[in-house]
C-alpha cells in the first residue's frame, strides 16, 4: 500500500502504462535511484507477505487448517503466487532498481532454501506440502530475481499443476485414512489407492524436476538463468533442488510405501476415493506431466526433432510484457540483464552461442543428478528404515544407523532451524504484543477519547449550539470572504 | 422577463404534489371523525403515497419537460429522482410508524397527514431553480418536521426535540434568507439561472470587484444554511438531540428526505448557479465541511451507547462523505450522490426501522435503545439481527452491500479530482478512507453485541408486524440488490449531471 501511494506520488497514476512510462523518465533522472529502489521494495515488502518468503512466512503453514481443496486452491494456484505475478507485472520498475532486484532474488533463494529444510522434518501431510509452497515460491522470486520473469511465471503455472496435484492427492489420502495426517501412521497404501498413489507419484517426480515432467522444465530454467546472473544463488538452488527431492519422496515412502503403521480400524476403513475425487487428480496429473513442454528450451528443442515448434512457446508469448522492462534495464546501464537474456534461446544463440547451449546441458544434467540423489537418499533413509517397524517405534534407543541419522538431521534441523524460528517467533509474538498491540491500543484510545472530549461539546443547551453554529458562520464567511 | 405573462398551469407537473395535498386534507378531515381510530389513517397515508409515487412515474415517462409555471417549477429528472427517493422513504417510514404509533402518545391521523405535507414540502423544494420557491419548499417540510418530532407529547425527550429543532431550524432558516437576499441584491434575481449568467457577467466586468464580497456571502450563507439541514459540521449540533427525541420512523424519515432534497438543492446551487464562477471558493468551503463532518460524525459516534444518537452521529459523517461528492462538482461526483441516496434511503430506513422495533417492547418508550438491549438478539431474533447486520455492514461500506458501492463512487469521484492535482481532495480521500475504517469499530459493536453477548436477563423477544416486517426486509434485500447490481441504478444517475448542464447550457444559450 505505501509503495502504491508512492507510486501514485511520484507518476500520478496507478495505471501500468504510464507508470512503466514515468520509470523510463525517471532512470535518466539523476539521483532517481533512491526514489526507485524504495518503490520497489516497499511492492516486494508487500509481495512477501502475500507470497509467504521470508520474515513473513509463518501464516501459510498455519493456514492449513482449511478443507484441503481451499489450501490447493490457495498454496497451489491464486493466493500465494499473486505476490510473483505483482513483481513480474511491475518488471520495468524492479529492473530499473537493482537493488531491489537483487533483494528479491536472495530473499527468495534463502526461503526456497529454508523453507525446504523445514519440509524434511515436518510430519504431518499437508504441513510438508505447505512448506514445500513456500520453498516453490521461493524459487519464484528467485527467478524474477534474476531477471528472468517469463521463468518465474513458467513456473506459477507448473507449480501450480503438480502443487494442486499433491494437495488434492493428500486429501484424498486423508479422505481415505479418515482423516489421518500425520506421516508416521501411513505406510502401504499403494494397493488401496491406486490411483491417488500413481498420480501423487507423477506430481512427485514432477516437483523433484525429473525430465520430462512439468516441473523439470521450469525449475531448470530458473537455475540456468541463475547461474549467468548470481553464480553463488545458483548453488543454494541446487542444493534446494536436492532437497525439494529428498523431502517430496520422504513423503511419498512414508505415506504410500514402507511399512504399514495404519490403525487397524482405519485400515479396515480404507477406500478409494470416489471419481468426482479422483478426476481431477487425473486432470491435473496428465497437466503436470506435460505441462513442461510449453516451455522447453529451445537449445534442448534443437536437438530433439519433433520439439521445434513448440519450445518456448509460454516464454514468447510472455516477453512482451518483459520487454519493455529490458527496455528499462538497459536504459540503467547497470547490473545487466545479460543473463536473463541469455537464458532466452534465440538471444542466447546470438549472444553466447554453443557455450551456452553447452553449460545449460551441464547444468542440467546436473540437477537431474541433484534430484536423483535427493530421491535416493529419501529410498535409502525411508524405504529401508520402514522394514523395520520396530526400530523405528524404538528409533531412538535402539542406535539403528540410518534410524538415529535421520534423527541427528531432524535434531540439527530442530536446532539451527527450528529454534531460531520459534525464537523469532517469540520475539515477534512479544513484539506484535508490546510495541504493535500498544501502538494501535493507543490509537483506538487516542480516537476514544478524541471522542469523548468532542462529545463535551455536545452539551444539549440550545444556546450553546447557536453561539456554536454563529462561530462556524462566521469562520466560514471569513474563510471564504478574505482568501 | 418583465411584463407580467400569464403564466400557463401545467397542472400535470404538479402531480405528486398535489396528490399529497389532497391525501393530506382528506387525512385531517378523518382525524375529526371516529375512523382516525382505526386503520382509516394508515391506509390513506399509503394510498396517497402510492398515488403520489405513480403520478411521480408517469412524469418520468413524458418526454421531459423542464420548466412550468413561468419557471418556478423544474420538473427534471434529478427532482424525479429525488422525488422518488423521498416518496420512498416516507412510504417505508409509514409502514414502520403503524406499530409504532399501537404504543406512542399520538394521533395516528395528524402524525399521518404531517408526514405527507413533509414529503410534499421536499417534493417542492427539490424541482425548483428559484430561490423563493427553494424556500417555500423547505419552509413547508420544517414546520412538518418540527411539529412531527414532537407529536408524542407526553415524552419529555420529544418535546424537547421539537423545541430545539424549532429554535435552531429558524435560526438556520435566517441564515438561508439572508443569504437569498444577498444573492438577489447581488444580482438581482432569484432565478438561480439568470444567477449564474448575472455572476458571470460581474465577475467577467469592471465592477466584479465590489460585487465578489456580496455574492461569497450570499453563497455562503446559503451553504449554511442547507448544511444545518444536512447537519454538516459546524451546524450539526441539533442532530443528535433530536434524532434521539422524535418518534423513531419520522427521524428515520428525516434523517433521509431532508437530506436528500438538501443536497440536491446544494448541487444546484453550485452547479447551476455557480458552475463558473467562485467555483475554487464553494469547493473548499464544501471540502471543509466535508473532512470536518466526517471527522466529528464518526469520533463522536464511536463512544455513543444509545443507537439512536449513534446513528445520528452516523448520519453526520455520512453527510460529510456526501459532501465530498458535491464539492468535486463533477459527472462522477453528481452522480455518486444520487446513487448514494438510493442506498442510503434503504440503509437509514431499515436501521432506524430495526431499532424502533426493538425499543418498543418496553413501556418506557425511550429507554429501549441503549446497546445492551441487542444483547442475544442474534439469537432470539435472528431474522431481525440478520436485517440489522446487513444494515450495519452497509453503513460501513462491506461488499457485497450496497453501501460498498456507494462509498466506492464517492471516493472515486474524489481520487479523480486528486489525481488532477487537488490537495484538497487528496486529503480527503485518505481521511475519508481512514474514517470509514473508525466508523467499522462502532458499526460492528451492534453486530457483535446482537451475536457475540450473553443478555443480563432473558434477550427481549420482539413483535413484528407485518407491515414494519416487510419495510424491514424490503430495505436489507434492496441494499443486497444494489450491492449486487448497482448499475440498475446507476445508469440513472449517470444521465442526471448531464440533465442538470443541459439546463444551464439550454438558458445561457
Amino acid at each position: 500500500m505505501l509503495g502504491m501511494l508512492l507510486i501514485l506520488v511520484t507518476f500520478g497514476s496507478l495505471d501500468f502504462g504510464p507508470v512503466f512510462r514515468g520509470v523510463h523518465v525517471l532512470v535518466a533522472t539523476p539521483g532517481s535511484q533512491a526514489l526507485l529502489t524504495t518503490i520497489a521494495l516497499l511492492l516486494f515488502v508487500g509481495a512477501t507477505g502475500k507470497s509467504a518468503q521470508i520474515p513473513l512466512f509463518v501464516w501459510l503453514p498455519d493456514a492449513m487448517a482449511g478443507p484441503t481443496p481451499v489450501s490447493a486452491l490457495i498454496h497451489a494456484a491464486t493466493m500465494v503466487t499473486a505476490g510473483v505475478y505483482m513483481v513480474c507485472r511491475c518488471a520495468a520498475l524492479f529492473t530499473a532498481a537493482p537493488i531491489a532486484l537483487t533483494t528479491v532474488a536472495v530473499v527468495g533463494g534463502a526461503t526456497a532454501l529454508i523453507a525446504a529444510m523445514i519440509a524434511c522434518t515436518q510430519t504431518d501431510i499437508k504441513k510438508v506440502l505447505a512448506y514445500s509452497t513456500v520453498s516453490q515460491l521461493g524459487y519464484m522470486f528467485l527467478a524474477a530475481g534474476v531477471g528472468a520473469f517469463s521463468f518465474a511465471i513458467f513456473h506459477v503455472m507448473t507449480h501450480a499443476f503438480f502443487k494442486a496435484l499433491l494437495f488434492l492427492a493428500a486429501g484424498s489420502v486423508i479422505h481415505a485414512l479418515s482423516g489421518e495426517q500425520d506421516i508416521r501412521r501411513m505406510g502401504r497404501l499403494t494397493k488401496g489407492l491406486p490411483w491417488t498413489w500413481g498420480t501423487f507419484a507423477v506430481a512427485a517426480v514432477a516437483i523433484a524436476g525429473i525430465p520430462p515432467l512439468a516441473g523439470f522444465f521450469s525449475k531448470d530454467s530458473i537455475l540456468a538463468a541463475t547461474y549467468f546472473e548470481q553464480p553463488w544463488l545458483w548453488g543454494l538452488g541446487v542444493f534446494t533442488a536436492g532437497l525439494t527431492a529428498f523431502y517430496i519422496w520422504r513423503l511419498v515412502f512414508l505415506t504410500f510405501l514402507s511399512t504399514d503403521r495404519v490403525d487397524k480400524e482405519t485400515r479396515a476403513h480404507l477406500h478409494e476415493s470416489p471419481w468426482s475425487m479422483l478426476a481431477p487428480l487425473v486432470i491435473l496429473a496428465i497437466l503436470a506431466a506435460v505441462g513442461g513442454f510449453v516451455g522447453v528450451p529451445a537449445f534442448l528443442a534443437d536437438s530433439i526433432p519433433g520439439l521445434h515448434g513448440v519450445a518456448e512457446v509460454l516464454p514468447h508469448y510472455l516477453e512482451p510484457v518483459f520487454r519493455e522492462a529490458r527496455v528499462a534495464g538497459t536504459g540503467m546501464g547497470a547490473l545487466g540483464l545479460h543473463g536473463a537474456a541469455a537464458a532466452h534461446g534465440a538471444e542466447a544463440a546470438a549472444g553466447h552461442g554453443a557455450v551456452t547451449a553447452a553449460s545449460e546441458w551441464g547444468l542440467m544434467g546436473l540437477s537431474v543428478l541433484v534430484a536423483l540423489a535427493g530421491i535416493a537418499l529419501a529410498a535409502l533413509f525411508y524405504a529401508r528404515g520402514g522394514d523395520l517397524p520396530a526400530r523405528i517405534a524404538v528409533g531412538l534407543g535402539s542406535g539403528y544407523g540410518l534410524v538415529r541419522d535421520r534423527f541427528r538431521i531432524d535434531e540439527l534441523y530442530d536446532l539451527i532451524i527450528l529454534k531460531p524460528f520459534y525464537f523469532s517467533c517469540r520475539a515477534a509474538d512479544a513484539f506484535d504484543r508490546f510495541v504493535v498491540d500498544l501502538l494501535v491500543n493507543a490509537v483506538a484510545i487516542i480516537t476514544e477519547i478524541t471522542g469523548h472530549v468532542l462529545k463535551l461539546f455536545q452539551t444539549g443547551s440550545v444556546r450553546s449550539y447557536a453561539l456554536s453554529i454563529f462561530a462556524g458562520v462566521v469562520v466560514l464567511l471569513a474563510l471564504l470572504v478574505l482568501t | 422577463m418583465n411584463a407580467i405573462q400569464a403564466v400557463t398551469v401545467e397542472w400535470a407537473m404538479l402531480g405528486p404534489v398535489l396528490t399529497l395535498a389532497v391525501a393530506a386534507c382528506v387525512l385531517l378531515l378523518v382525524a375529526a371523525t371516529p375512523a382516525r381510530r382505526g386503520p382509516w389513517p394508515f391506509m390513506l397515508a399509503l394510498a396517497g403515497l402510492g398515488a403520489a409515487g405513480g403520478s411521480l412515474l408517469a412524469l418520468a415517462e413524458r418526454p421531459m419537460q423542464l420548466s412550468a409555471f413561468g419557471d418556478m417549477l423544474v420538473v427534471d429528472q434529478p427532482a424525479l429522482y429525488m422525488g422518488g427517493i423521498v416518496l420512498l422513504a416516507a412510504l417505508l417510514a409509514v409502514l414502520l410508524s403503524r406499530q409504532y404509533l399501537e404504543r406512542a402518545p399520538a394521533p395516528a391521523a395528524e402524525y399521518y397527514a404531517l408526514l405527507l405535507l413533509a414529503a410534499l414540502g421536499m417534493l417542492v423544494m427539490g424541482s425548483t431553480n428559484n430561490l423563493l420557491v427553494i424556500f417555500l419548499g423547505l419552509e413547508i417540510l420544517s414546520v412538518a418536521l418540527y411539529v412531527l418530532s414532537g407529536i408524542t407529547r407526553d415524552w419529555m425527550r420529544s418535546l424537547e426535540a421539537a423545541l430545539k429543532y424549532f429554535l435552531l431550524g429558524a435560526f438556520s432558516t435566517g441564515f438561508i434568507l439572508y443569504g437569498m437576499a444577498f444573492l438577489y441584491g447581488a444580482t438581482g434575481s432569484l432565478d438561480l439561472l439568470a444567477i449564474a449568467q448575472r455572476a458571470g457577467d460581474l465577475l467577467a466586468g469592471a465592477e466584479g470587484a465590489g460585487a465578489t464580497p456580496m455574492l461569497l456571502v450570499g453563497l455562503g450563507l446559503m451553504i449554511v444554511g442547507l448544511g444545518f439541514k444536512v447537519a454538516a459540521v459546524p451546524f450539526h449540533w441539533w442532530a443528535p438531540d433530536v434524532y434521539e427525541g422524535s418518534p423513531t420512523p419520522v427521524t428515520a424519515f428525516m434523517a433521509v428526505g431532508t437530506k436528500a432534497v438538501s443536497f440536491l438543492v446544494l448541487l444546484r446551487v453550485v452547479t447551476t448557479a455557480f458552475g463558473n464562477t467562485l467555483v475554487a471558493e464553494w469547493t473548499m468551503v464544501l471540502g471543509v465541511l466535508a473532512l470536518l463532518s466526517m471527522l466529528v460524525g464518526n469520533l463522536v459516534a464511536l463512544v455513543q451507547r444509545n443507537i439512536k444518537r449513534m446513528l445520528a452521529f452516523s448520519s453526520v459523517a455520512h453527510a460529510g462523505y456526501l459532501l465530498i461528492a458535491v464539492a468535486a462538482g463533477t459527472d462522477l461526483g453528481t452522480s455518486a450522490m444520487m446513487f448514494y441516496f438510493a442506498t442510503y434511503v434503504l440503509t437509514t430506513l431499515g436501521a432506524f426501522g430495526v431499532a424502533s422495533l426493538v425499543a418498543e417492547t418496553t413501556d418506557a418508550g425511550d429507554e429501549g435503545y441503549g446497546i445492551m438491549r441487542y444483547a442475544g438478539l442474534g439469537r432470539s431474533n435472528p431474522g431481525l439481527a440478520l436485517a440489522m447486520t446487513v444494515f450495519m455492514l452497509s453503513l460501513i461500506g462491506v461488499p457485497p452491500t450496497a453501501g460498498f458501492i456507494g462509498k466506492y463512487f464517492i471516493f472515486q469521484a474524489a481520487v479523480q479530482k486528486a489525481l488532477e492535482g487537488s490537495t484538497l481532495f487528496l486529503v480527503l480521500s485518505v481521511v475519508g478512507i481512514l474514517l470509514s475504517v473508525v466508523s467499522a469499530a462502532y458499526y460492528l459493536r451492534v453486530i457483535v453485541t446482537m451475536y457475540m453477548t450473553q443478555p443480563e436477563g432473558d434477550p427481549p423477544q420482539i413483535r413484528t408486524a407485518p407491515d414494519a416486517g416487510f419495510a424491514v426486509i424490503f430495505s436489507a434485500a434492496g441494499i443486497m440488490y444494489l450491492g449486487l447490481f448497482p448499475s440498475a441504478i446507476y445508469d440513472l444517475t449517470r444521465s442526471l449531471h448531464t440533465t442538470l448542464q443541459a439546463l444551464a447550457a439550454l438558458w445561457l444559450t
